[in-house]
C-alpha cells in the first residue's frame, strides 16, 4: 500500500505525474536484471496498465492504480517446513476484476466457489425444475459508474426474487457484463427454478427497472458448462482499449460482478477448495509454508530456482471473488 | 554534454537506484543526451560525474524513435 499524499508530492517535486512515480517504483525496486539487457523486456505491457492506472489516478483509486501496475512484478518468498527445506515464491497479484492476468484466476476461482451448488441442484432432479439462462439487459446511456452498477444490481436482485416468489428451493447466479469496448451492461443469469412465461418476466423487469429486454431459455448445457459458460466474460478483457478498461474499474469499485441468490447463496459444499487454499502445503513435500520477510522482483525469485506457486495468501479470500 | 533544462523540450529525468536496502532513490535532474545521440548512456552519465552503481531514466513522451525506445531504461556505470 503506498501513501497517496507522499507519493504526490514526492512526484511534484520531481515533475512527474503520479502514475511515473508508480512505473519509477517498479523499476527501482528491484535489484537483479534477470535477462542480461537492461532495457524493459514488456514495455508494451507497462504502457497498457499505465494507461489503466492513469485513469484510476483520475478518479481517486491511485492505492489500486500502484496495484495494477504493480501486479505481477514483486513475489515474495516461501520456504517449506519439511526437512528438505524446498524454496517456493509467490507472485503478488492486483486481483482486479480487468487485470488481463488476474481475470483468469478470478474466472478459476469462481468456478471454484460456485461450482458445488450447481452440481447439487443439477443432482437433485426436482419435478418442473430446470437451469435456465435469462439475460437482464439495460438502456446504454454512453457511459457508467458505480451508482449505475448498484441500481442495476438492486433491480436484478429484486426482478428475480419477484419472478421467483411463489416457488422454494430455487437458486439464482448472476454476473454483470458490458459489450465490447462500449458501456453496454447487461446481466447474464443462470437460475434453477420452474418455467416462467418470458412476457411475465418482462413485464417484472420492465416494472422494476424500466427497461424491457429480457431473455429466458432453458440453459443449452449442463451444470458445469452452464456455469463456465454463465462466467467465461469474468476472465476477458471487455475492451482493447486501455482507457475503458479504466473505467469500466471505476465503475465497478466497491460493486460486486458476481452474485448470488437462493440456494445459490453461500453454497459451500463439501469442497474444501473453497475454505482454504491447496497452497498452505508444500507441493513437493506436503509440509507447512511459511512466508520469509520482504518482496523481491520476479525475475529475482525465479533466478534463484524457485519453485512456483500461484497464490500469495494462505486462506482463500472468497469475499474478493466476485 | 552539459545539463539543462529546457521550457520548449523536455529532457531525460534520472534517478539514482538504491545500493543498499533502505535507501532511498535519489532525483538526479533532467538531462539532454548529446547531439546526435537518441538516449542517454552509461557514458554520458559518467561524463556528467556520476558514480559507478544503476540509474533510471525517464524519456520524454516526445523522444525519438518511441517505438524504438521505450520509456523507461535502467543504466548502469560499472565499477
Amino acid at each position: 500500500m503506498i501513501d497517496v499524499t507522499k507519493a504526490v508530492a514526492e512526484a511534484g517535486a520531481w515533475g512527474i505525474g503520479l502514475r511515473d512515480w508508480m512505473e519509477l517504483r517498479t523499476h527501482v525496486y528491484g535489484n537483479v536484471d534477470g535477462f542480461g539487457d537492461c532495457d524493459l523486456e514488456d514495455a508494451s505491457d507497462e504502457e497498457w496498465r499505465g494507461r489503466v492506472a492513469q485513469v484510476l489516478i483520475e478518479n481517486g483509486l491511485a492505492p489500486k492504480a500502484n496495484r495494477y501496475i504493480e501486479c505481477c512484478r514483486y513475489g515474495v518468498r516461501l520456504q517449506c517446513k519439511g526437512p528438505v527445506t524446498h524454496e517456493l515464491f509467490s507472485p503478488l497479484y492486483c486481483d482486479l476484476r480487468y487485470c488481463p492476468r488476474c481475470g483468469p484466476r478470478q474466472f478459476a476461482r469462481l468456478i471454484e466457489k460456485h461450482s458445488p451448488a450447481v452440481n447439487a441442484v443439477c443432482k437433485q432432479k426436482k419435478p418442473g425444475y430446470l437451469l435456465r439462462e435469462i439475460t437482464f439487459t439495460s438502456l446504454n446511456t454512453g457511459e457508467l459508474s458505480s451508482l449505475q452498477v448498484k441500481r442495476f444490481n438492486q433491480n436484478v436482485k429484486a426482478a428475480v426474487k419477484k419472478a421467483f416468489a411463489k416457488s422454494d428451493a430455487w437458486g439464482a447466479l448472476w454476473c454483470d457484463e458490458v459489450g465490447f469496448n462500449n458501456t453496454n451492461l447487461h446481466a447474464h443469469v443462470l437460475v434453477y427454478g420452474p418455467y416462467i412465461e418470458q412476457a411475465v418476466l418482462a413485464e417484472t423487469w420492465r416494472t422494476i427497472s424500466g427497461d424491457s429486454v429480457v431473455y429466458i431459455r432453458k440453459a443449452h448445457v449442463n451444470g458445469p458448462k452452464a456455469l463456465i459458460h454463465l462466467l467465461k466474460y469474468v476472465s476477458k478483457m471487455p475492451a482493447d482499449v486501455p482507457e475503458i478498461i479504466g473505467q469500466l474499474e471505476v465503475a465497478f469499485h466497491k460493486c460486486r460482478r458476481v452474485h448470488a441468490l437462493g440456494v445459490f447463496y453461500n453454497f459451500s459444499g463439501d469442497d474444501t477448495d473453497n475454505i482454504e487454499s491447496e497452497w498452505t502445503t508444500c507441493p513437493h513435500c506436503g509440509a507447512d509454508l511459511e512466508r520469509l520477510p520482504g518482496t523481491f522482483r520476479l525475475e529475482k525469485l525465479i533466478m534463484e530456482g524457485r519453485t512456483f506457486v500461484g497464490l500469495r495468501h494462505p486462506e482463500r479470500k472468497q469475499s474478493w471473488v466476485n | 554534454m552539459k545539463e539543462e533544462v529546457s521550457s520548449k523540450r523536455q529532457g531525460y529525468k534520472v534517478w539514482r537506484n538504491p545500493s543498499q536496502p533502505g535507501e532511498p532513490v535519489k532525483y538526479l535532474g533532467e538531462f539532454f543526451p548529446p547531439e546526435g545521440q537518441c538516449r542517454i548512456l552509461g557514458c554520458d552519465l559518467k561524463q556528467l560525474g556520476f558514480g559507478p552503481g544503476e540509474y533510471t531514466v525517464l524519456a520524454p513522451p516526445d523522444r525519438p524513435y518511441a517505438g524504438l525506445f521505450s520509456k523507461w531504461r535502467k543504466v548502469v556505470i560499472p565499477e
